[in-house]
């Protein structure tokens, strides 16, 4: 009896110990893999969390519903970080060391996602940034963290050009919420006034959460500049744009990419006339009712047919995009290191609704550096290219 | 730069700051009480009235109404179910119950307004601005100074020829002396609260046009509130009005002469200066003891 349960314990001994080999690496089983997701669910700023989230879901869903990749189904794990640091640092221990995920796909709040940066690449755990700007957290480069996301310094570039091709401009006046994530703007935009010899006729000032903003548009009004640039959020944007109709402020006005959702700006400023002479930088393709969106915009609404369609919607799919990519390629004995070499080899990748197409290397992780502009053309926002547009 | 442009935009928004801190001074007058939740009495008006009017579609005057008796029942029920019972509890209780009420009523705003940010269309829509000396106003910043100088007239007046507003005078001046003529300080507590909290309210309803609207709006308010009760003296009705009024003014003098960089500070450099100098504030006298 001894000697014939010997060998049927043995063969299962090192089955289990093969196929514990086979997906010893964490969050990959035979049938899944776990990512890890986190973002603001609860708080002030979680009206930005879920439908950013949601846009990546409903991409690694659609994945699942096709078979997954290498017959495993990709399964999330949400974690809320409520866009503070300590709790985002909390959020990504939490998915590593309790969770177990094989990757993150997570963070829409770049000074929280940037004070976890430390705690991300000690872990060692593939990280795909979410929706986050600031460069500081994917340059310099770490081994495992990369970004689909146009980041500030990029957007800062696409708005810079696009100013630059205004013709005869010799002036303009910059309005500048003050953080991280403006400085990160400006730091390109300076250069680039500078290179062409454009004048910063005004440097203001205009914080967030302000109500008014009737000093910025005088200010602007006295510098009598060509045009006027936004390096602000959406509300106080809304709130710059309103006061520059009451005072007979004219444009243009080029705006960040913060101002993607320029329907959001106008009804906050008191209408489309608001918006008439606003440019803004854009790393979508086009705005949610465009041709070349309906894809994704039918995409998301199958997956949550009950949220509302808005610009945040799709700012998750280029790195869900990314990482089914690199997934597929690296083959079904997924490692965290394939995957990272994957990732790293991407070139020209398919990237969903953003502008531009993936490409990583291993001294650059920012994967999206193209950017164009979107403005107001018979009442509807559309693209209208990367350059002031010829008459 | 144009200086009347500026004074009369920061007179707008001073006249907001005044009636936040006229509830604030209200209340504090009254039981000692600074609350913190004040904030999130604006915000309630200012949604209640966008529900009001936006979604329900009633008339500005009866979204007006509305707005004014919602906040005015949040501030009574507020007294009545926390504050009455802990009175003479210690400054950080009150406050602790303030602030809990505070988180508590943004997180209840955030269940059916927590997705977006939202736009309440001025009261005169069709309006053209109005120019005056050079500036030029809206004519729902004129409305809110009109309002503001409507409401504290209307109080000054309640204050002195109502007998409610007589028991609530001497109910600020010495509440066991009220308790011992008679006066049901209980009520006056919840007059007091309610009518702190509808001008509160009032403050929301006028701020949603100038300002967007989100559960979290009434902190800017608060924090601009507070410096003016500060500034005019937190036991002065005239106080908070002239504090309010000062704050805004220099608010935007600031950011038009000095630097748009400071503009969001001053008010925390006003406290400062004003503790410093004058701790009771402009109008605020040092309470004096009898022995």
């Amino acid at each position: 009896m001894k000697s014939a349960l010997r060998y049927p314990v043995l063969v299962a001994a090192m089955a289990t110990a093969l196929s514990s080999t086979a997906f010893a690496e964490p969050g990959v089983s035979e049938n899944t893999i776990r990512l890890g997701t986190f973002g603001p669910l609860t708080g002030p700023v979680s009206l930005y969390g879920y439908p950013i989230i949601n846009g990546a879901v409903a991409v690694y869903n659609e994945i699942n519903e096709k078979g997954g990749i290498h017959g495993r189904k990709i399964e999330m794990v949400y974690e809320d970080d409520s866009c503070d640091a300590a709790k985002t640092r909390a959020a990504v221990k939490k998915l590593v060391y309790n969770s177990d995920v094989f990757a993150i796909h997570g963070g829409t709040c770049s000074s929280a996602v940037n004070s976890a940066r430390d705690e991300i690449i000690a872990s060692e755990t593939p990280y795909m940034v979410m929706a986050t700007v600031l460069d500081s957290i994917t340059s310099p480069v770490a081994k495992n963290m990369f970004t689909t996301t146009q980041t500030a310094s990029l957007d800062g570039v696409t708005m810079v050009t696009f100013v630059k091709s205004i013709p005869d401009i010799k002036k303009v006046v910059v309005v500048k919420n003050t953080d991280d994530w403006a400085d990160a703007h400006l730091s390109t935009i300076y250069k680039g006034l500078e290179e062409a010899g454009i004048e910063v006729a005004a440097d203001i000032v205009l914080e967030r959460n302000a109500s008014d903003a009737t000093t910025q548009v005088l200010q602007s009004l006295e510098a009598n500049a060509a045009a006027v640039i936004l390096v602000t959020y959406p509300n106080e944007t809304a709130v710059f744009l309103r006061e520059a109709k009451k005072y007979g402020l004219k444009g243009p006005f080029v705006g960040a990419s913060s101002q993607m959702d320029m329907l959001a700006v106008a009804e906050r400023a008191g209408g489309m006339d608001a918006i008439s002479e606003l440019y803004v930088s854009s790393y979508l393709l086009e705005p949610v009712d465009g041709e070349k969106m309906k894809e994704f915009s039918a995409l998301y609404a199958k997956h949550f047919p009950n949220d509302k369609l808005q610009t945040l919607s799709f700012y998750g799919m280029s790195g869900a995009y990314a990482v089914a990519d690199a997934l597929e390629r690296a083959g079904p004995d997924l490692t965290r290191e394939g995957f990272i070499k994957a990732l790293e080899s991407t070139s020209g990748g398919f990237a969903g609704p953003a502008y531009c197409q993936i490409t990583f290397t291993p001294d650059s992780h920012q994967g999206c550096t193209e950017g164009h502009v979107w403005a107001v053309r018979d009442g509807k926002v559309v693209a209208i290219g990367e350059t002031w547009p010829q008459q | 730069m144009g200086f009347m442009t500026l004074f009369m935009a920061g007179l707008a928004h001073g006249s907001l700051y005044a009636l936040v801190a006229l509830g604030l001074v209200l209340i504090y007058k009254t039981q000692g009480i600074v609350n913190w939740a004040h904030g999130e009495l604006l915000m309630v008006g200012a949604f209640s009235g966008y529900t009001a009017f936006v979604l329900a579609g009633l008339p500005y005057p009866l979204a007006f109404l509305v707005a004014v008796l919602a906040g005015a029942l949040l501030g009574a029920l507020m007294e009545r179910i926390a504050f009455r019972g802990i009175v003479h509890e210690h400054h950080a209780t009150l406050a602790l119950v303030a602030i809990g009420f505070s988180v508590i009523i943004k997180g209840v705003a955030r269940i059916p307004f927590g997705a977006d940010v939202y736009t309440l269309p001025p009261a005169l829509p069709d309006a053209a601005p109005l120019r005056f000396a050079g500036a030029i106003v809206t004519s729902q910043s004129a409305l809110t100074i009109a309002i503001s100088v409507g409401i504290t007239l209307l109080l000054l007046a309640i204050f002195r020829y109502t007998r409610t507003g007589k028991q609530m005078q001497a109910t600020q001046q010495n509440l066991n002396g009220a308790r011992i003529v008679g006066i049901n300080t209980g009520r006056i507590f919840s007059i007091t609260w309610a009518l702190a909290a509808a001008v509160g309210a009032i403050a929301g309803l006028l701020a949603g046009p100038i300002s967007l609207l989100y559960p979290d709006m009434g902190s800017e308010f608060l924090l601009k509130g507070f410096a003016a009760a500060v500034l005019g003296g937190f036991h002065s009705v005239t106080g908070a009005i002239v504090g309010g009024l000062l704050v805004g003014v220099i608010e935007m003098l600031i950011g038009g002469y000095v630097s748009t960089a400071f503009q969001q500070v001053s008010p925390f450099l006003i406290i400062i200066i004003v503790l410093f100098v004058r701790p009771h504030g402009l109008f605020g006298r040092r309470p004096v003891e009898r022995v």
